[in-house]
């Protein structure tokens, strides 16, 4: 009989358990190797109860998932989040609506301007305030940019997940210099808080349109050179095609939103079907996969970085000069009601149910974040795949923790 | 298919289960008996004229006296319309209860544990509220409910003169305008105001006496060794500045 004995001397598991369902304890308690016998006779494969996280490298933050294994097959992955909870829709309810534009802006802190633009819109629309042309201009680039700059983030993990260390080097190379872009407007480098109520905090800066037309040409350069490194690559391939696959139906009954629902082939993008800020004026390409895996996620991540440049580029053509915000009451008082404004974000749909009771802080602020309802079908992905594939997987569903804990 | 036609199509199919339909903002909100709430998903998910196959968003607003609504957002990626269901929780504050989605939406499963852990609303049929999926284990109370204070105004209250939005406070619109105070309000505050300046006297007092007694004593201790530079109390008059840290609990 097989004894498994922790180092503090206490018996974890003995072969001859009754195999079965075991609970995700409280951090601490399960955090061990567990090895489960799963019938008498002795003959059959050991059941593994397996603790991933909330430390790993694979997770971009303390995501925790616990795994039953069958050999090297997973037969029941449950992933167990909260360890980042800084309870935002609590605190956004103490605070007013300036606040909450640099408070939402942390959530998912890969994608700051598009958080802000939620919020910010949700309140426009409900004191139906006119935008100036030129704030929605420039709200439709920003957004683009921090898109590419999540993305670049997302190329590069991915391939280091798989062993490819180069793609990452490249990506952060360029995520400078589009940082140092949006530093010259926002004054920030992650957390941007360049959204007002009503516009942007303050115009672009003198040479702002042209440095941007010039760093769109050097991404779609460099975006090529990513392709160059792992499209083609053997391994790159051999690891994620077929890895993963997520049939659209399933997507869209959790949920699922961004690249990983777009890879099922599902066009659903919310920029063209209920376009925001100007993205109705622009020809928004949105590019899908067919099988939804993860060669597909990855590939439909690439295509997104050339499209938010095709993006940029026809902004730049059409942005007006003009004031970039209009004069607010000295506090900004939303009317009662309620109203749900939902923005892609570059890691899905992001959305928020602002409901108002005419104060100047929200009665109630429900965040919608895409990695909350992505990372709830990980269960279905990994049942029934191999452990190997299990980074491959987590790598693909792009999410970032803070967006599913808030 | 308008907003308002859709609302129609829903008050034929469900007639009386159906509360209250209202249009804003050019949203539907359609609000439905309790116990049809799943009834009321099932038909937008499956029938083909309505064909609400994306799952958004599950939640609770605290409506105070009334108890809990449960809320959820539903999207038609076909038809390109939104309808948001909505339903007051049975059971008042003590213990709300609603029947589940889970058996509609897949995705209704994590938002639903969210919600009675938030709000303590308990989803009937749900295959596993617990453990928490937010808050620890041992967490205790439900944290967006209106009577669950944040954790920096439940130990200290708010530093300002006035909590916020209360007329005359620092920061509210109202400051330009005079403001109607009794007589015994302005004396109690008054006499507030002056208390806190004694305070604040006796405490400078208190630290320069301090002050004065330290440097004695060196100057008497001038022979031995030097101190410690870990035993030096030295609190600083900003000691007790309230970190803003704790509200994120």
């Amino acid at each position: 009989m097989t004894e498994i004995v922790t180092p503090g001397g206490a018996p974890v598991g003995l072969a001859g358990d009754v195999a079965g369902a075991v609970l995700p304890g409280p951090p601490g308690e399960s955090m061990l190797v567990e090895i489960r016998s799963s019938d008498a006779s002795g003959l059959s494969t050991q059941d593994m109860n397996l603790n991933i996280g909330p430390q790993h490298p694979a997770t971009h933050g303390v995501l925790r998932v616990v795994i039953d294994l069958d050999g090297e097959r997973i037969t029941r992955a449950t992933p167990v989040i909260g360890y980042m909870h800084r309870g935002f829709e609590k605190l956004a309810e103490a605070r007013d609506y300036r606040q909450i534009i640099a408070l939402v802006n942390r959530h998912d802190w890969l994608s700051a301007f598009n958080n802000e633009l939620g919020v910010a819109i949700a309140v426009e629309r409900m004191m139906e305030l006119e935008v100036p042309a030129r704030a929605d201009w420039i709200r439709v680039i920003m957004a683009e940019w921090n898109r590419i700059l999540n993305h670049l983030m997302f190329v590069g993990s991915f391939g280091l997940e798989l062993g490819a260390i180069t793609p990452v080097f490249f990506a952060f190379r360029e995520r400078e210099d589009i940082q140092n872009l949006m530093e010259s407007a926002t004054g920030g480098r992650l957390h941007f808080t360049y959204n007002r109520v009503g516009g942007v905090k303050e115009d672009l800066p003198r040479g702002f349109l042209q440095a941007s037309r010039a760093m769109v040409a050097n991404v779609r350069v460099r975006s090529q050179e990513y392709r160059d490194l792992l499209e083609g690559n053997e391994i790159f391939i051999a690891r994620t095609r077929g890895v993963g696959a997520l049939e659209p139906s399933v997507a869209l009954d959790f949920g699922v939103s961004g690249p990983t629902l777009h890879a099922t082939g599902v066009a659903e993008d919310c920029r063209v079907t209920e376009p925001y800020s100007k993205y109705g004026e622009v020809e928004v390409k949105v590019p899908v996969g067919a099988n939804g895996d993860s060669f597909d996620r990855f590939m439909v991540l690439l295509d997104r970085i050339d499209a938010s440049c095709d993006i940029i580029d026809q902004a730049l053509d059409m942005i007006p000069a003009g004031p970039v915000n209009v004069k607010l009451p000295k506090v900004v008082k939303a009317p009662e009601g309620e109203i749900y404004v939902r923005t892609e974000n570059p890691l899905g749909q992001c959305g928020y149910y602002l409901v108002s009771d005419g104060k100047k802080n929200p009665w109630r602020l429900k965040m919608r974040t895409p990695s909350f309802s992505n990372v709830q079908m990980l269960p279905h992905l990994l049942q029934g795949a191999l452990l190997p594939d299990m980074i491959a997987i987590l790598g693909s569903v792009f999410f970032v923790v803070g967006d599913v804990d808030r | 298919m308008s907003p308002e036609e859709l609302a129609d199509y829903l008050r034929e199919r469900l007639a009386d289960r159906v509360v209250d339909t209202s249009v804003t903002y050019g949203q539907l909100t359609v609000t439905v008996a309790p116990e049809s709430f799943p009834d009321a998903a099932r038909l937008c998910k499956d029938d083909p004229a309505l064909a609400f196959d994306f799952f958004e968003f599950l939640s609770g607003v605290d409506r105070e006296e009334q108890g809990f609504e449960v809320v959820t957002h539903l999207y038609a990626t076909s038809h390109r319309r939104h309808i948001t269901l909505k339903t007051l929780a049975p059971g008042g504050r003590d213990n709300p209860k609603v029947p589940t989605l889970t058996g509609v939406y897949r995705g209704a499963n994590w938002h639903e544990r969210e919600t009675y852990d938030m709000f303590g609303v308990e989803f009937e049929g749900h295959p596993q509220l617990t453990p928490r999926i937010l808050t620890t284990e041992d967490f205790e109370g439900w944290p967006l409910r209106k009577d669950f204070l944040l954790s920096t105004r439940e130990a200290k209250p708010w530093p300002g003169l006035k909590e916020p939005g209360e007329p005359g406070g620092g920061d509210s619109d109202e400051a330009g305008e005079p403001v109607a105070v009794s007589a015994e309000d302005a004396e109690a505050k008054a006499q507030a105001a002056r208390d806190k300046a004694e305070r604040a006297k006796a405490k400078a007092a208190e630290m320069r006496a301090q002050k004065a007694a330290e440097r004695g004593a060196e100057l008497r201790d001038a022979d031995e060794p030097a101190r410690d530079v870990d035993e030096v109390p030295a609190p600083g008059p900003d000691a007790d500045v309230p970190d803003d840290e704790g509200e994120q609990q």
